[in-house]
C-alpha cells in the first residue's frame, strides 16, 4: 500500500498490476476447489505476510475458526449453489494484527460445462463498520429487553387494576342495599337529604368501578365481548336520554332520528355508549344551548351521533381523546376517570364500527357508525 | 402440525428402492441438487429440511428437543414411519450422518444402508483422537456467534435473494437457499459442535460407507479413518474432492462412489 509507484509508470498509468495489488481492497483468486493461486499485496499486508506466503493454502485458512467453519459450511455451499455471494462480514484469521473484520463477496467463473474454474474474493476492511453495527445490536438488544420489561410492568399494572374493581364492588353493595333499606323507613327530612347523597354519591362509584371493569377488560383480555339482539334504537335512545335528563334536569336534548329497520347489537352496550357519549356532551357543551341526538338507521347502515355547541376541543387532546384516563377539564369530570371515551371505542370496536369526531366552533359531535356487511 | 409439512419433505424419482438424503449444518435440501438427478430413475428420492432449516416450519423449532442430536434424529424416524418407508438407504451429509446413525439405533427395522458423507462424530480433538479443532477453537466459534462477530445467516437473507446468475434456480431463488434463522443457527452450531457420538460407531450393524474428503476442514482425514475402524460393517472410501461438500464440489465423484457402494 505504502510503496512507492515505480518510475517506470505515470501515476495515471493503467498498470493493472499495480491496480490489483496496491488496491483499497484485498482480491483473492482460487481455483475451483478454493486454494489460493493469487492474492494481492493488500489482502497480504492485513494478514502480515507476503502474497507467496498463501499460495496453494485453502481460502477459509485465512479466518478466525468461526469464519473458517462458516465459510465450509455456507458460503462455499452457496457459491456453488448461487454463483456469488455478497457482504458477508468475518474475521481474518490473527496474524498479528488481531482479528481484523472484513466484508467478504465472492464470484464464481464457471466453464461452458458448468463446472467452476476459478473463484474471486474482494476483501474491504470492515473495523469501523462493525463497531457500528455492533454497538446498534447492542441498542437493540437493550431497548428490546427494556420493552420486554415494560409490558411485563403493563400487565401487572392492569391486572391489579381488575382485582381492585372487582374487590370493591361487594362493600360499595352492601352500602347500596343498606341504603336502598334506609330509604324505606320512616325519615326525618334531614335524614332523606343524607340518604339521596348516599345513594347518589354510591351509584356514581358504582359506575366507575364498571368502568374500570370494562377497561381492564378492553385491556386485558380480547376486548369487550357482546351479546347481539334485535334492538329498536328508537326506544334504547329515548330511554338513555330520559335517564340522562334525571341528572342534568335544565338542559333539553332533542331528538332528530330516521331509524327504518331495528339494528342487531347488544342492547345495554350500546345504551352505555350513548349514554357516555350523552353526559359528555352536557358536561362539556355550552349550558345555554341543546344537546342533539341523532340515529339513522337503514338497510347499509346504521349511526347514532350526538352534538353539542360550545367550545371546540382543543387541538392537543385530539390524539388522545379515546385513550383511557383521558380527561380534557380535569375540574368538570363528571365521569371521575376520563374512561368514558376509551370504553365508547371499545363498544364500537365490539360491534365492527367506529367512532369519528368533528369539532370547530359551531359543533362538536361525535358519530359512531356501523356499516351492514 | 403434519411431519411433512413441518420437516418440509420432498418425493422425487420413479423407482421402489427409498434414498433419503438428509443435509448439513449450514445448508437445505438444496445441497444435493447435482447428485439427486443420477438417482431419480431408479429410486425414490425423498429429501427434507431440517427444522429450523430452508422451508422447515420454524414454529415447530423447539430449543429444548433440539439441544441435543436425537431430537433430528426423532424426526427422521417420524418421516419414514409418516411415509411408511421401508429398507431406506440414508445418504446425510455432515452432522446428519451421525443424526442418521443415531436414528438407525432408534429403528434399525427401517433402515437398510447407511451413506455418509464427510461425516464426524466428534469435532473436538481428546488425547489421541483427532476432530480437527481444539476445544478452545470451539469455544471461540460458540462465542463469535453469540457475540454476532460474524454475519451468520443475518446477511444472508438479501444475499441470497439477490442475484439470478443461473437462469435455472430462478424459482428456487425466490425461496433463497439454506436460509436460517440467526437464533437457531447459532443453537444448531452448538448441538452439531459439542456433540461426541463416537460411543455409538461400534454398534452400528448396518452396511456403511464413509466418504471421506481430503483436505476437508471440518472433518479431516483421521475422522473418516477413526470412523472406519470403529465401524465393523462399513467401507471407506477417500475422495479426491476437497473441503466439507463434496456434493457440491464433486458431484460425479460422489455420485459414482455411491453408485459403486450400492
Amino acid at each position: 500500500m505504502n510503496s512507492k509507484i515505480p518510475s517506470s509508470i505515470s501515476p495515471l498509468a493503467e498498470d493493472f498490476e499495480d491496480f490489483f495489488d496496491h488496491s483499497v481492497c484485498g482480491f483473492i483468486i482460487t481455483d475451483a476447489e478454493s486454494n489460493i493461486q493469487r492474492m494481492n499485496k493488500t489482502a497480504a499486508e492485513w494478514l502480515n505476510g507476503s502474497p507467496d506466503d498463501f499460495i496453494n493454502k485453502r481460502f477459509s485458512d485465512l479466518f478466525a475458526v468461526g469464519g473458517r467453519i462458516y465459510f465450509e459450511t455456507h458460503l462455499w455451499p452457496l457459491l456453488r449453489m448461487q454463483g456469488h455471494f455478497d457482504e458477508v462480514t468475518v474475521e481474518l484469521a490473527d496474524t498479528g494484527n488481531g482479528k481484523m473484520p472484513i466484508y467478504l463477496n465472492g464470484l464464481e467463473r464457471k466453464a461452458d460445462t458448468g463446472l467452476p474454474v476459478f473463484m474471486r474474493f474482494v476483501l474491504f476492511r470492515a473495523t469501523d463498520r462493525r463497531l457500528y453495527e455492533q454497538n446498534l445490536q447492542m441498542a437493540k438488544q437493550l431497548a428490546e429487553k427494556e420493552l420486554s420489561g415494560e409490558k411485563q410492568n403493563a400487565v401487572i399494572r392492569e391486572q391489579f387494576i381488575a382485582v381492585l374493581g372487582h374487590d370493591l364492588r361487594n362493600p360499595l353493595g352492601a352500602i347500596m342495599s343498606a341504603t336502598q333499606m334506609l330509604a324505606r323507613t320512616t325519615l326525618a327530612k334531614n335524614e332523606e337529604r343524607l340518604i339521596k347523597v348516599l345513594q347518589n354519591s354510591s351509584k356514581r362509584m358504582h359506575e366507575m368501578i364498571d368502568n374500570i371493569m370494562d377497561l381492564a377488560r378492553g385491556r386485558l383480555g380480547s376486548g369487550i365481548t357482546i351479546n347481539p339482539t334485535t334492538v329498536n334504537l328508537d326506544d334504547l335512545l329515548k330511554e338513555v336520554a330520559e335517564e340522562l335528563k334525571l341528572a342534568w334536569p335544565e338542559r333539553i336534548i332533542d331528538f332528530d332520528f330516521d331509524i327504518e329497520t331495528e339494528v342487531n347489537c347488544d342492547r345495554g352496550r350500546i345504551a352505555q355508549l350513548t349514554s357516555n357519549l350523552l353526559a359528555n356532551a352536557l358536561t362539556h357543551g355550552s349550558n345555554d344551548a341543546s344537546v342533539l341526538l341523532k340515529a339513522v338507521a337503514n338497510d347499509s347502515y346504521w349511526e347514532i351521533s350526538i352534538s353539542n355547541q360550545g367550545k371546540p376541543i382543543p387541538e392537543h387532546s385530539f390524539a388522545n381523546l379515546f385513550h383511557p384516563f383521558h380527561r380534557q377539564d380535569a375540574h368538570s369530570s363528571q365521569n371521575g376517570l376520563g374512561l368514558g371515551l376509551y370504553i365508547a371505542s371499545e363498544i364500537a370496536k365490539a360491534h365492527q364500527g367506529q367512532i369519528t369526531v368533528l369539532s370547530n366552533e359551531q359543533v362538536t359531535s361525535f358519530t359512531f357508525k356501523v356499516i351492514m356487511a | 402440525m403434519s411431519i411433512i409439512k413441518r420437516n418440509n419433505v420432498t418425493i422425487r424419482g420413479t423407482g421402489q428402492q427409498v434414498m433419503m438424503f438428509a443435509h448439513g449444518f449450514g445448508c437445505d435440501q438444496h445441497m444435493w441438487r447435482y447428485i439427486v438427478p443420477a438417482f431419480e430413475d431408479d429410486y425414490k428420492v425423498v429429501m427434507f429440511d431440517h427444522v429450523g432449516a430452508g422451508n422447515s416450519d420454524l414454529s415447530a423449532y423447539s430449543y429444548e428437543k433440539y439441544d441435543r442430536l436425537d431430537g433430528y434424529a426423532t424426526d427422521i424416524v417420524e418421516i419414514a414411519t409418516a411415509l411408511q418407508l421401508q429398507d431406506v438407504i440414508f445418504v446425510g451429509h455432515s452432522v446428519s450422518a451421525i443424526i442418521g446413525l443415531m436414528a438407525a439405533e432408534m429403528a434399525p427395522h427401517l433402515f437398510k444402508s447407511l451413506i455418509l458423507v464427510a461425516p464426524s462424530p466428534c469435532y473436538i480433538n481428546d488425547e489421541d483422537y483427532v476432530g480437527g479443532f481444539r476445544k478452545d477453537e470451539i469455544d471461540e466459534l460458540l462465542e463469535s456467534l453469540n457475540s454476532n462477530h460474524l454475519g451468520w445467516s443475518m446477511a444472508m437473507g438479501p444475499v441470497i435473494m439477490g442475484n439470478p446468475d443461473r437462469k435455472e434456480l430462478g424459482e428456487e431463488l425466490s425461496n433463497s437457499f439454506c436460509k436460517t434463522d440467526p437464533e437457531i443457527a447459532k443453537h444448531f452450531a452448538r448441538t452439531t459442535f459439542l456433540t461426541d457420538k463416537r460411543s455409538i460407531l461400534p454398534q452400528v450393524k448396518l452396511p456403511s460407507l464413509i466418504l471421506q474428503c481430503s483436505n476437508d476442514v471440518i472433518a479431516p482425514v483421521e475422522v473418516g479413518e477413526y470412523m472406519h475402524k470403529n465401524m465393523p460393517n462399513s467401507t471407506l472410501v477417500i475422495m479426491s474432492a476437497t473441503g466439507h461438500c463434496p456434493n457440491l464440489s464433486a458431484p460425479h465423484e460422489t455420485t459414482a462412489a455411491i453408485k459403486a457402494f450400492l
